[in-house]
């Protein structure tokens, strides 16, 4: 078991090099000119020059990429082209408020998403079912800054009791939480559902039905439980892109996360500050798919003796 | 991508826009460069202000702000929202007042001994926030700096040397006659810096635990895209402030913005949308301040391109526009229709010439003179959701004419990068006063040796109007200064590089019973006296 995990960690190795790889040559690509854009407004040839050599920007992509990789393996991020501040300090500023915002919006997306899912599978076709798929579809469809703003409406503007935005408390977390959780509800529940649906037909759900276990039991032991393991890959995969920010929320609820800081970065074509957010993403999404892995172990045990045999 | 279809719509289309604006829009939209620079796409008139009386109460305020600051170093940011901080922690030589006109501020007075030299004679109680006193060394230290670091540089290109004549005087030799310079020395990026701290901070000087400054503030926190906390600085040696502590708050979207003024979450908010004006007008909780700015908004021609190259196709388009009608359904009201190329809040402006009168009729007539009685087809590139409004307003006017516009939407840098190279034929962009002389409002923009990126976006190369903007730039006589620019409008009117739209208005949300709190003509704002009664 440590060795495969050791195994994957490991992997994540190639893993970061190409996306580093990718973005930065995306990110030299992309129009716009760094030393243009960090000089400012007004800024003639020969300080956008200066500029450019002081950033190291007049050299090769491949040299620029290949001196940011070895200080990466040193540990050292880099300094914004914009703030000059570490990378790293603004990045640890920014990702424990994302991180956790996710773990609240995914607590919300289970505790709509789990029952929901389960009761319209249990009574596949009742109104209860038909009613749920339906808020499902409305759910998937809704775009997350609209529900935001429509939520700052009635729960700050007219009743007065959430603040509109920022990170005081934890009143305000209800309103992202919520935002990005229904959103994430939809698709737990369908996947539940479906999943549920397959298990239920199952000749060993009929056969603990015929030897008389009651129906309860019947749906948590025998169902749910291998009805789980998409679902839990789907919350693994929810849960991770969550940390990677949640841009458009966070711009309407004024959250200072990690979504808001990459796409600002972005916009001034911030180099190192995009690839270490790149990065960090990149080993989250990573650990976490492990940790989903790993779950599935304790979720079914087939998959526990396998890891046994090797 | 290009957007042909007219938007405006319901209440949630309308925020939706917003939100992806705030987030997809461009990137360096409200910077205020040294002696100017290109604007976003946002804001909107009327005119007010809050005033103090009776008993004082509430002294800490707080305030929402679309972005955060960049750093804490004047001399490393020229864009609006860092400016205000960096006014509030700092002090410059000079000063603008809220109305517009030069003050003393460190410099207690200032001559001109001669053509070139300006002294300044420091204020000998001014000291730092650490106590220590604010000396002539710091000054020159300060300009030597700016000398050097890209975003000052154009602003003390005209700086020969600065020389120490005692502890509290210094004199700016300049390399030749130059009236703006005075002032540019008001500029927030031109704030004097300590160099004691500035040399002990190395690289990193800019943040909160090292920014030192001499003004009414000092920075008790930043939380870096979050908010940050001024306090009054207790060894401020100028007027004390009533306010004992500024938060701003980062807010980026618009509407939340706003909401967050009408919850009474926040005391002031800044750059109020466009949309969102009518909101807080409509509530008497809040109100809304709009005042003139010196911004300008203008369609651009690129006077190097086939058919802009003709001076008739470029006034038969400034009769073709209709700049009311943007006035009033791009701001909603909240600006006024530009006449000329300078903002009428800036010493310079001229009443005497007139916007071109929206008449179809005259500009086909000119078309034809031009030789396209049947129009042609050209290329409008903008960038960011309200210009790309105007951009379709400007499209359905000029059909009008026979002129095929294909507008064109890029992200920011993209649009900066493709205006800079000259590929383009018309643009619509902003321009910010930010130095209130009105050598901010022509150099950069019409001198033949600024094209492209310094901001002669237009590729103008005209004699004349290089040699009046000179003229001006190097009269210390400040009447005869005014006639040279008066002059050059006149001449850029009927040149017309540009069909300037409208100047903008600044709109500030307030609450209604927040007191001390006065419109600043630049945009600048002070919020040293904001309070409630108690």
């Amino acid at each position: 078991m440590s060795r495969y995990i050791l195994k994957r960690l490991v992997m994540l190795i190639p893993v970061l090099i190409g996306v580093t790889f990718m973005v930065y040559f995306i990110l030299s690509l992309s129009p716009g000119d760094t030393a243009a854009i960090i000089a400012g407004e007004g800024a003639d040839a020969q300080t956008i020059e200066a500029v450019r050599k002081d950033l190291g920007l007049d050299k090769p992509v491949i040299v620029q990429y290949g001196k940011y990789m070895w200080n990466l393996l040193h540990g050292d991020m880099g300094v914004s082209y914009s703030t000059k501040r570490p990378v790293f300090t603004t990045i640890m500023s920014s990702f424990p408020n994302t991180a956790k915002l996710a773990f609240w919006s995914i607590l919300v997306a289970i505790a709509i998403a789990l029952p929901i899912g389960i009761i319209s599978a249990t009574r596949q076709y009742s109104a209860v079912d038909n009613v749920g798929m339906v808020a499902a579809l409305l759910g998937v469809a809704t775009p997350n800054f609209w529900l935001g703003l429509m939520l700052i409406i009635v729960f700050s503007l007219n009743l007065g009791i959430l603040p509109s935005g920022g990170m005081s408390g934890w009143k305000s977390y209800i309103m992202p939480a919520i935002t990005l959780g229904t959103g994430d509800a939809a698709l737990i529940c369908r996947m539940t559902r479906s999943s549920m649906l397959e298990v239920i037909r199952q000749d060993y759900i009929r056969t603990a039905r015929a030897k008389g276990v009651p129906e309860k039991t019947v749906i948590r032991k025998h169902a749910l439980k291998n009805a789980l393991i998409p679902v839990v890959t789907v919350i693994g995969l929810q849960f991770g892109s969550l940390l990677g920010g949640a841009t458009l929320t966070e711009t309407v609820f004024a959250w200072p996360g990690v979504g808001r800081l990459v796409v600002d970065s972005i916009k001034s074509k911030d180099a190192p500050m995009v690839l270490g957010c790149i990065v960090m993403l990149t080993i989250t999404f990573s650990v976490i798919n492990l940790i989903v892995d790993l779950l599935y172990a304790y979720i079914d045990p087939r998959i526990k003796a396998q890891y046994k045999k090797k | 991508m290009r957007k042909r279809n007219a938007v405006r719509a319901a209440a949630a289309a309308l925020a939706a826009t917003m939100v992806l604006t705030a987030c997809g829009g461009g990137g360096g939209n409200e910077t205020t460069a040294a002696a100017g620079g290109d604007t976003g796409s946002t804001a909107a008139g009327g005119d007010a202000a809050t005033s103090g009386s009776g008993e004082v109460g509430k002294t800490d305020i707080t305030f929402a702000m679309g972005a955060d600051i960049v750093t804490l170093d004047p001399a490393g940011q020229q864009d609006t929202t860092t400016s205000v901080i960096i006014k509030h922690v700092y002090s410059t030589l000079l000063d603008i007042s809220d109305e517009g006109e030069l003050v003393p501020d460190l410099a207690e007075s200032y001559e001109l001994v001669n053509d070139t030299d300006f002294v300044f004679k420091l204020r000998e109680d001014a000291v730092w926030s650490d106590g220590t006193p604010v000396t002539a060394n710091d000054v020159k230290f300060t300009f030597d700096r700016a000398k050097n670091m890209p975003k000052t540089k154009s602003n003390t290109s005209k700086v020969k040397e600065v020389v120490v004549d005692n502890e509290h005087q210094v004199t700016i030799k300049l390399t030749e006659p130059y009236a703006p310079f005075k002032s540019i020395v008001a500029n927030s990026n031109l704030s004097i810096v300590q160099e004691a701290a500035v040399t002990a901070a190395g690289e990193a000087y800019g943040d909160a635990d090292n920014a030192v400054g001499s003004g009414p503030f000092t920075v008790k926190e930043w939380v870096p895209n979050d908010h940050y906390t001024l306090e009054k600085n207790a060894n401020y040696w100028g007027e004390e402030p009533i306010t004992t502590s500024i938060t701003c708050r980062v807010i980026p979207e618009g509407s939340a913005r706003a909401i967050a003024l009408e919850t009474g979450e926040v005391d002031l908010v800044w750059n109020v949308d466009p949309t969102d004006c009518s909101n807080i007008e409509a509530n008497s909780d809040v109100k809304l301040l709009s005042q003139p700015s010196s911004s300008i908004e203008y369609l651009g021609m690129n006077v190097t391109k086939e058919h802009f190259k003709d001076q008739k196709v470029r006034q038969a388009i400034n009769y073709a526009i209709d700049k009311q009608a943007l006035v009033d359904t791009i701001v909603e009201g909240r600006g006024t229709v530009a006449n000329s190329y300078i903002n009428n809040t800036i010493p310079g402006w001229t009443d005497e010439v007139e916007a071109y009168p929206y008449d179809p009729e005259k500009a086909k007539e000119l078309m034809a003179e031009a030789g396209y009685p049947d129009g042609f087809s050209c290329q409008l590139w903008v960038n960011g959701d309200v210009r790309t409004r105007s951009a379709q307003m400007v499209q359905a006017q000029l059909a009008e004419i026979g002129i095929t516009v294909d507008i064109s939407t890029m992200e920011w840098g993209a649009f900066l990068d493709a205006l800079n190279a000259g590929e383009h034929e018309m643009f619509i962009l902003g321009w910010s006063n930010g130095t209130f002389d009105a050598d901010g409002s022509t150099y950069q923009l019409f001198h033949s040796s600024n094209h492209g990126a310094t901001g002669n976006r237009a590729f103008m190369t005209d004699a004349t109007v290089d040699e009046l903007i000179m003229k001006a730039a190097q009269e210390n006589d400040d009447a005869q200064r005014m006639e040279y620019y008066k002059e050059l409008q006149i001449y850029l009117h009927d040149l017309s590089p540009w069909c300037p739209f409208y100047y903008k208005n600044d709109n500030v949300g307030v609450r209604a019973d927040l007191q001390g709190f006065k419109l600043h003509k630049g945009a600048s704002h002070y919020l040293g006296n904001c309070h409630y009664a108690k």
